[in-house]
C-alpha cells in the first residue's frame, strides 16, 4: 500500500475522484463546485473558476465534465431535493451544502424528503445520497457560516452522520458514504482542510459506525468529534505530564453510533469527558452522557463532564470566537476536576 | 396522501405542499445523466405554486434543461383561500415566462385539451429543450379535508362544477365522435368500481402490520 502525505482537502477530493472514476452514476453538484459555468474563458476552455469555495473539488469538472460536476444556482432546496430524487431514481449524487448553517433553507428536502422517503415508502426506495457540508468556528466568519449543528441531523431517523478528523479518515469515510445505500451527511471542518496526514493512493472504505480509539489510556475516557479530536489529543499529552492517562475516542460516525466503543472504554477508565464543538443542548455531548449514564452508571467513579461551545451562536469578534471554541486548557482542567 | 410506487416511476404524493418540485428536478436529472427518454411530470396545486421550492425548482429545471413537466392543478382554492387572493399573477401559467419555458393555461376538465398540451410538453422535454409549465384550471367537488364545511363556496358554485364533470364531458365527446360505445363505457365504469371494491376489501381484510415493522425500513443497513 503506497501512501503519501495529503491535506484533508486533497483527501476529500481524491475520494470523490476515485468514486467518480469507479462508478459513472456518481455525480457532484453544488454552488461553485466548479465555478464559472458557461463563461467563455472558463468553461469554454475546460477550466474551473474555483473548484469549490475553498478549492476542495478542484479539477473534478476538468476530469469528469460539467454533465457530472454541476454548478447550481444558490437554490439549496432545489438542488438538495434534486439530489434526493436523483438518488432514489438511480444516481449516487454528492450534493455540497456550502456551509452547514444553510440547512435552514433546505431542511424540508433533507428531513421530510431525503431522510423519510424509504420509511414512508415501506422500504421500497433507497436514497444513496451524500450531502457534504462545511462546519466549524475559528474562521472569523460569524454566526451564519460557523456552526457545527451535526446533532440536528443525527436526531433524524433515516439519516447517517459522519465527521472525519484526519485526511486518512476523510478519504475512507467519504468513500463509504458514497457507496452507502442510505443518505449520509458528511461534515468537513474547514479548519482541518490544510491539516496533513498519510493517505494510501488506492481506494479504501472505513465502515460507518466504527469509532477510532486514538489514544489508549486508563484514567479517563475523552469522547470527541472532528477538530476537537486534535484538541483532546493535545490535552491528553499535557495530562500525561501530570500522570493522568487519558483514552481518546474519535466517534467518526455520529449515526450510527459506536456505543460499544464508548461503553467499553468507560468501563475500563470509570470516568467520562465529552468534548464537542457543537452547542450543548440536545447535542452529541448530552447524548453520550445519557448513553453512559443509562448503560454504564455503576462503572462511573465521578459524574460525567461536557466541554462544549456555549449555548450561543458563533460570535464574530475574534476574542469571543476563540472563547467560544472549547480549548485544550478547558479540556485539561475539566479532566483534572474529576480525576483525583 | 402518501401513495408511492418508485418501481413504476411514481415518486410519491408529497405530504409537504411544494415538496415535490425539487424532487422532480432529481428524477429529471437522472433521465438526463443516464440518457433515457423518461420525462418527469410534477403535479402541484395552486397552493403549492406559492412555495419558494416551486420557483427554485422551475428555475433549476430550466437552466439545466431537464425533461420535466410542471403541472399546476389549479382547483381554485388552497385549503379555503382562493387563488385570486393568494397568487399575485393572473394565472400560474404566465409565471413560466420568468423561467424561460412555455406556460400554457388549459381547461383542466377537458381530457383532449390536456392531452394535446401535455403531449407537446413531453415532446419538447424529449428533444432536450427543457421543462414546460401547464396550468390545468379545474375545481374540486369535495373539501380540503374530510369534514370541511366548505363555507368558502356557495351551493350554486358547486352545482356549476357538477355540470362540467370532466368524466361525463369526456363520455359525451367520445360518444358523439363514435369512438366508444355506450356499452363499452358502462363496462369501464363496472370494472373501475370492481377494482375499487376489491382494493377496499383487501384493505379491510388485511391484518395490521406486526409491531416490529415500526422499526424496519428506516435504513437499508444500520449497524
Amino acid at each position: 500500500m503506497t501512501t503519501r502525505t495529503l491535506t484533508f482537502r486533497e483527501a476529500i477530493n481524491e475520494a470523490i475522484r476515485l468514486e467518480m472514476r469507479r462508478d459513472p452514476t456518481v455525480i457532484l453538484m453544488g454552488e461553485d463546485v466548479a465555478g464559472g459555468a458557461t463563461i467563455p474563458h472558463i468553461e469554454g476552455k475546460g477550466e474551473e473558476a474555483w473548484g469549490g469555495v475553498l478549492g476542495v473539488t478542484k479539477g473534478l469538472a476538468k476530469e469528469f465534465g460539467r454533465q457530472r460536476v454541476l454548478d447550481t444556482p444558490i437554490s439549496e432546496s432545489a438542488y438538495v431535493g434534486a439530489a434526493v430524487a436523483a438518488a432514489a431514481t438511480g444516481l449516487r449524487p454528492i450534493a455540497e451544502l456550502m456551509f452547514v448553517d444553510f440547512f435552514g433553507v433546505c431542511m424540508d428536502q433533507i428531513f421530510n424528503q431525503g431522510a423519510k422517503l424509504r420509511y414512508m415508502f415501506g422500504g421500497k426506495a433507497q436514497v444513496p445520497l451524500v450531502v457534504r457540508t462545511m462546519i466549524g468556528a475559528g474562521f472569523r466568519a460569524a454566526g451564519q457560516h460557523s456552526g457545527c449543528h451535526y446533532s440536528v441531523f443525527t436526531h433524524m431517523p433515516g439519516m447517517k452522520t459522519v465527521v472525519a478528523s484526519t485526511p486518512y479518515d476523510a478519504k475512507g469515510l467519504l468513500i463509504s458514504a458514497i457507496r452507502d445505500p442510505d443518505p449520509v451527511i458528511f461534515f468537513e471542518h474547514k479548519l482541518l482542510y490544510d491539516t496533513t496526514g498519510e493517505v494510501p493512493e488506492e481506494d479504501y472504505a472505513i465502515p460507518l459506525g466504527v469509532a477510532d480509539v486514538k489514544r489508549q489510556g486508563k484514567n479517563v475516557t475523552i469522547v470527541t468529534i472532528g477538530r476537537m479530536v486534535h484538541f483532546a489529543l493535545e490535552a491528553a499529552e499535557k495530562l500525561a505530564q501530570d500522570g493522568i492517562d487519558a483514552e481518546v475516542i474519535d466517534l467518526r460516525t455520529l449515526s450510527p453510533l459506536d456505543d460499544k466503543a464508548v461503553l467499553d472504554s468507560v468501563k475500563k477508565t470509570h470516568r467520562l469527558v465529552v468534548v464537542d464543538e457543537d452547542n450543548p443542548r440536545c447535542s452529541m455531548a448530552t447524548d453520550i452522557v445519557a448513553l453512559v449514564s443509562e448503560r454504564a452508571f455503576d462503572y462511573l467513579d465521578s459524574s460525567p463532564r461536557m466541554v462544549t461551545a456555549p449555548h450561543t451562536p458563533v460570535p464574530f469578534s475574534p476574542p469571543l470566537e476563540d472563547y467560544y471554541v472549547p480549548s485544550v486548557d478547558k479540556i485539561v482542567s475539566t479532566v483534572k476536576s474529576i480525576v483525583a | 396522501m402518501h401513495i408511492a410506487d418508485v418501481n413504476k416511476g411514481m415518486l410519491g404524493a408529497n405530504g409537504i405542499v411544494g415538496g415535490g418540485g425539487p424532487l422532480a428536478c432529481g428524477s429529471g436529472l437522472t433521465a438526463k445523466v443516464l440518457g433515457t427518454d423518461q420525462v418527469t411530470a410534477c403535479f402541484y396545486g395552486d397552493g403549492a405554486a406559492e412555495q419558494g421550492t416551486m420557483h427554485e425548482a422551475m428555475n433549476l429545471a430550466s437552466i439545466w434543461k431537464l425533461p420535466v413537466l410542471f403541472v399546476c392543478e389549479n382547483n381554485l382554492y388552497a385549503e379555503s383561500t382562493p387563488y385570486t387572493y393568494h397568487g399575485a399573477s393572473k394565472s400560474f401559467a404566465e409565471r413560466a415566462t420568468a423561467y424561460d419555458m412555455p406556460g400554457v393555461l388549459v381547461d383542466g376538465t377537458d381530457v383532449f385539451a390536456v392531452y394535446e398540451v401535455a403531449g407537446e410538453a413531453v415532446a419538447r422535454a424529449r428533444r432536450g429543450e427543457g421543462p414546460s409549465l401547464i396550468e390545468n384550471r379545474a375545481f374540486r367537488y369535495y373539501g380540503h379535508f374530510q369534514g370541511d364545511g366548505m363555507a368558502y363556496r356557495t351551493e350554486d358554485e358547486v352545482a356549476g362544477y357538477r355540470a362540467r364533470d370532466p368524466i361525463e364531458s369526456f363520455k359525451r365527446q367520445v360518444l358523439a365522435r363514435g369512438l366508444v360505445s355506450q356499452a363499452e363505457l358502462a363496462e369501464i365504469d363496472t370494472q373501475a368500481a370492481r377494482v375499487i371494491e376489491e382494493a377496499i376489501r383487501f384493505s379491510d381484510e388485511s391484518p395490521y402490520p406486526a409491531l416490529e415493522e415500526c422499526l424496519t425500513d428506516v435504513y437499508v443497513s444500520y449497524p
